[in-house]
């Protein structure tokens, strides 16, 4: 087992290095903006932000609320031009990380080995083909899923410095970006690119390959997603501003036997009014909910990269050494 | 010649047609979106046709230069091409050729119908006298394929492997193109001249680009922040009026000031284009002389 590890650690040590600076870069990228945004100090009630119930439209004339705006000014300048130029960046690169991170340990695992025409060799010592996939496999994953961790908690913290109104692991606010999912969007990456990288055989053409079929998969799970959290989300009426880190679903109309139609639906009365009290209504998703819904998501996608590894066992029992 | 371009194509077959389609695929979205996909939705398609096809000769580039040398390299094949070749620069640079055919054949349609979806979408200026949606369309394409190319064939044929050198070359390229991209801006902004605020988003002005950064321009020809501006207004000043009138809404503040942005005239895309081409030309000579350099020293596993 240690020499495996060690064989193991020795034929992708490139690729491994790489993927650990890149996610220590990116998390220690995410923490000094995080501590920048907080060293302004902007107080809650300067942001823009939302409250819990329902907002009265300022009065732009009220001398109070002036006053309050002109103190606001300074320190929200400073933080919406920190969140915009830096913050917002930082935590786009967290989307392609996880699948970058997937693709370059997943797809040479396997498929290098046959490239270089050393599987045969590998193959021919091992006690079984399977149980040489997963000594090499399975630690690779759980090495992956740390270091994913990394950027994972990185950008929790840094989104509760964006949004101080909400806790970051109950809001919806760059949702995907950060936490479990990007763990989980890692280890699905990681799978398809083993399977990928032993069905092909070469590593270039297997990297597009498993590249395309994770977008397809990724973009098909956030279709499926929008499903599931429309059957969660809840009602509220459209002049209530949620709280922060709620969900926006969509917009329908409320009738007054409860039942919600699409806003397309409905037929507005030639007063400009909707008919019989009905109301508009927002759909939205609490954000207490958000530790579900990513949760099941994240285990989700971990669950299909082992389904993923598990499928390469059958394929590697199968396959020609070359 | 011809055993040699067989070759190439047979051991790249799956990078070549990847590069193919996904190049065709953009030209042909590019051409038909206007006649299938009109109105809003179509515009949205539009953005999303430039994205891929900004994205494209950085794909190109990439999976088509790093597996040249570093295959080979890697799956010890290179002792026997270098021993039964003539000359490894020759045998570099023949398959180079190829290679950069392939990425003509799969840009050049991309850029030239990317200008013409940029006609269809600015029907009001002509794409050749417009810097709207600079860099996502035209020949500037093509010549950061080639570039990228270059530069991920050097790094295959330095690293010797295919991942370590696709690594190296995705963060050596994205550096080059943000450092291209900067000297660029450099350039456009030596051409860039003061329009008022108005005239800025009018027709006339539709292919500039502006910075986007209102500034106030005194009567004195002096450039002055919005926030010096109105440091500057005092309370019972009666100021004349700019001649021009200050069409800032007032952003300056006072009104002998007057609201302008800075803003590259449209007409100069074709210098830009031939300046970027010149400094993709540059970088890609170059790139290739360091590969020419380094060859005839590699050792060959």
């Amino acid at each position: 087992m240690r020499t495996t590890l060690r064989l193991l650690v020795k034929g992708l040590r490139f690729e491994l290095v790489a993927v650990i600076l890149g996610a220590l870069l990116i998390s220690g990228a995410a923490l000094v903006v995080a501590w920048r945004l907080d060293a302004v100090g902007i107080p809650s009630d300067c942001l823009y932000g939302s409250s819990t119930g329902a907002v009265a439209a300022p009065v732009a004339d009220d001398p109070a609320f002036e006053a309050h705006e002109a103190a606001c000014e300074a320190k929200r300048n400073a933080f919406y031009t920190l969140d915009n130029g830096q913050a917002a960046p930082v935590m786009a690169l967290m989307a392609p990380f996880p699948l970058l991170a997937g693709l370059l340990l997943g797809v040479p695992l396997v498929g290098r080995e046959i490239e270089w025409g050393t599987a045969s060799l590998a193959w021919t010592l091992a006690r079984s083909r399977r149980r040489w996939l997963l000594a090499r496999a399975v630690p690779l994953a759980v090495v992956l899923a740390i270091v994913l961790a990394l950027p994972a908690l990185a950008a929790q913290v840094l989104e509760g410095a964006r949004d101080p109104l909400a806790h970051p692991w109950t809001s919806f606010t760059d949702d995907g970006l950060r936490g479990p999912i990007l763990v989980g969007r890692g280890l699905l990456t990681f799978g398809v690119a083993v399977l990928v990288g032993a069905l092909m055989g070469r590593q270039l053409p297997a990297l597009i390959v498993a590249g395309v079929v994770t977008i397809a998969l990724l973009t098909a799970a956030d279709m499926g997603r929008g499903a599931i959290v429309r059957g969660v989300a809840t009602a509220v009426r459209a002049d209530q501003t949620p709280a922060s880190g709620s969900l926006f679903v969509a917009q329908a109309v409320r009738a007054t036997d409860g039942s919600l139609q699409a806003t397309n639906d409905i037929v507005i009365g030639s007063d400009g009014q909707l008919p019989n009290g009905q109301e508009i209504v927002t759909l939205i998703v609490p954000g207490d909910k958000a530790p579900l819904v990513d949760g099941t998501q994240a285990a989700t996608f971990g669950g299909l990269g082992l389904i993923f590894i598990g499928l390469t066992g059958l394929v590697v029992d199968r396959r020609r050494a070359t | 010649m011809g055993t040699t371009l067989r070759l190439t194509l047979k051991a790249s077959r799956f990078e070549v047609v990847s590069t193919l389609i996904a190049g065709w695929a953009v030209a042909l979205a590019a051409l038909l979106l206007p006649a299938l996909v009109p109105g809003q939705a179509g515009s949205e398609w539009v953005g999303r046709t430039f994205a891929a096809a900004a994205a494209l000769p950085f794909l190109a580039g990439l999976i088509l230069g790093v597996p040249l040398v570093s295959r080979e390299l890697e799956s010890g094949t290179a002792v026997l091409a270098w021993t039964l070749g003539r000359s490894r620069r020759r045998w570099f640079l023949t398959r180079l050729s190829v290679l950069g055919g392939v990425m003509i054949a799969a840009l050049a349609p991309a850029a030239a119908a990317t200008e013409r979806l940029e006609g269809w979408q600015q029907a009001a200026v002509s794409p050749g006298q417009s810097l709207v949606d600079y860099g996502a369309r035209g020949w500037p394409l093509l010549g950061r394929g080639l570039l990228i190319l270059a530069v991920a064939a050097l790094l295959g044929l330095i690293l010797g492997r295919q991942l370590p050198a696709l690594i190296v070359a995705v963060v050596s390229v994205a550096i080059a193109l943000l450092v291209g991209a900067a000297i660029v801006r450099g350039y456009l902004d030596g051409r860039s001249v003061y329009l008022p605020m108005a005239e800025a988003g009018s027709l006339s002005h539709a292919g500039d680009l502006d910075t986007g950064l209102v500034e106030c321009l005194a009567p004195d020809g002096r450039i002055l922040s919005v926030e010096s501006a109105l440091a500057m207004e005092s309370p019972g000043t009666t100021a004349t009026p700019n001649p021009q009138g200050d069409v800032g809404d007032d952003l300056c503040g006072n009104a002998q000031l007057l609201a302008v942005v800075r803003s590259a005239p449209g007409q100069v895309y074709p210098d830009t284009q031939r300046f970027e081409l010149g400094l993709e030309a540059a970088g890609m000579g170059a790139c290739i002389g360091a590969a020419l350099v380094v060859l005839p020293v590699r050792r060959a596993v």
